[in-house]
């Protein structure tokens, strides 16, 4: 094979892995925060492809400026399913918040499925733009500029992040609900509102994925479940409240899928994330970079 | 102060409060004795709004808080250091300190505030960036203390501040405790296993049994009482 055979996988496997990082970064903040496992994610990042999809289909937005649609969108989408749903289980015992939120998941996931269907058929829809094929070559690699901005983009959210949770009062708040809800509010936070916004922000986050892969790929009905699961992956490889981890645990799923690809061919593809799962699982089950007490 | 009336509480099927009323008059040190499952600590969750009330009402500074959610609770003045310290151990000393003021009646005088937890813990000063988990027992009691005071609570509650600490760092921390008192004002509710300590900084004292207020008095008469120095004296 040749070494930029390699080099090119190689490379796309980073780029789709930072997919993976900012697809996973919402799920972890609710389930670090709010101790529930939101199985309807991948559906969140579903509805962010819609929205950008339609901002361009029918208003003629650039994907990119969408993002002042999706995020907002989204947000409210958070706050009316946590509010509707989720808030009534967060008052529960951590281990029965687990447990309900996966009825809850589930339940959504199948019903966002169906009113997707039925409002934009199961067909896939892109966005295709002047600048979707647009590439520099360099030493004979192909660096394509949509795929490339899904890195960039996720590196300047985690920066965004990690500077609102580590700097401001909100985000030290959050990290203190995520760590004990209960002396956190004998601390004067209202963790009810910090666990509102913090859903709504995950939200936020799952559209602004859901955006660049549409942009990179495409939408439909049923690929919230593919995504749920490669941030579920990446959640437990990375481990709980670490940002810059979990991007970074998504980048390796990403490499070593593509790994796999070059060394057995691509139909292991999907296999080499469920094995690296179950070794982490097993040999390091606070993740790679988690707090080994979460 | 605070006012308690005839608080009852139970978890699940299981009453654990059968009828608690105690007051703390503005400036004093009250102590809350007992032995182990009294129901103590749930006689504070009660009064902090972290555990529902049967019956009964809880009166802070003449206004009916019995309903209210712990935030707002703690955001008019009343703050609790729970037993188990309630130290952020991911968050550092200086994030733990910071999140004291986090009500809205603290965080103008943030600053200010932290300064004289500084003075008064000069240790936390120096380990201000270090992570709370990495602390030892006694550091973390700092913490616990500092943060609350940067809530500037009218009204601090101790759930067992002696429980799990060297002789040495307790001593200290009832005698930061009386100093609290004398020197700023500050009224303390303490709840305390350790008579002896509790009735040497406190002004007046409950003795809670079963759930229920069994005795009352100032820590003198008490002291001298010949029941009271059988069952919790030891003597």
């Amino acid at each position: 094979m040749e070494i930029n055979t390699i080099l090119q996988t190689l490379m796309f496997g980073i780029l789709i892995g930072a997919l993976y990082g900012l697809a996973a970064l919402g799920l972890s903040l609710v389930f670090g925060v709010l101790k529930i496992l939101n199985v309807a994610h991948g559906e969140l990042l579903m509805i962010g492809g819609y929205t950008s999809f339609l901002a361009f289909d029918r208003l003629g937005v650039d994907p990119y400026a969408s993002l002042l649609i999706v995020l907002p969108v989204l947000f409210i989408i958070g706050i009316a399913m946590h509010l509707g749903l989720f808030s009534r289980i967060v008052r529960f015992d951590e281990e029965d918040r687990i447990k309900n939120s996966l009825l809850i998941g589930f339940g959504l996931t199948l019903i966002l499925q169906q009113l997707a269907t039925r409002a934009f058929t199961a067909d896939e829809r892109s966005i295709t733009t002047n600048y979707s094929t647009t590439s520099w070559e360099f030493m004979d690699l192909r660096f394509p500029l949509v795929r490339f901005s899904g890195l960039f983009i996720g590196i300047v959210v985690v920066i965004a992040l990690q500077w609102f949770l580590h700097k401001t009062y909100w985000g030290k708040a959050i990290r203190a609900t995520a760590e004990d809800w209960r002396t956190a509010a004998l601390a004067g936070i209202d963790i009810r509102k910090m666990y509102l916004f913090t859903f709504a922000l995950g939200a936020s986050l799952a559209g602004l994925a859901g955006m660049l892969v549409t942009l990179q790929g495409s939408v439909s009905p049923n690929i919230g479940l593919m995504w749920t699961l490669k941030a579920l992956i990446v959640v437990v490889l990375a481990g709980l409240g670490n940002m810059p981890g979990t991007f970074l645990a998504g980048i390796l799923l990403g490499l070593a899928e593509s790994g796999s690809a070059l060394a057995f061919g691509g139909e292991y593809r999907e296999l080499v994330g469920i094995v690296i799962f179950l070794i982490v699982l097993s040999f390091r089950p606070q993740g790679l970079f988690g707090d080994s007490h979460v | 102060m605070l006012r308690l009336e005839n608080l009852q509480a139970r978890y699940g099927d299981i009453q654990v409060l059968w009828g608690v009323s105690l007051e703390v008059k503005e400036g004093s040190v009250v102590a809350l004795l007992g032995s182990n499952g009294a129901g103590k600590t749930t006689t504070l969750k009660t009064a902090m709004g972290m555990m529902e009330a049967l019956t009964g009402r809880v009166i802070f500074r003449d206004e009916d808080i019995t309903r209210k959610p712990t935030h707002e609770i703690v955001n008019s003045g009343l703050f609790l250091v729970p037993e188990w310290r309630g130290t952020f151990a991911t968050l550092s000393v200086l994030e733990n300190l910071e999140l004291g003021a986090f009500p809205a009646r603290a965080r103008p005088f943030k600053d200010a505030t932290l300064q004289h937890v500084f003075e008064i813990f000069p240790r936390l000063h120096e380990r201000q960036a270090q992570k709370a988990g990495t602390l030892s027992g006694g550091e973390r009691q700092m913490v616990a203390i500092g943060r609350a005071l940067m809530a500037k609570p009218d009204l601090l509650i101790l759930d067992e501040p002696s429980l799990g600490l060297a002789p040495l760092i307790v001593e200290n921390t009832f005698r930061l405790i009386k100093q609290l008192s004398e020197e700023e004002g500050l009224t303390v509710l303490v709840v305390e296993q350790n008579v002896n300590l509790a009735l040497d900084i406190a002004d007046y004292a409950y003795i809670l049994e079963n759930g229920s207020i069994v005795g009352e008095g100032n820590s003198a008469d008490l002291l001298s009482d010949k029941r009271i120095q059988e069952a919790y004296l030891g003597i």
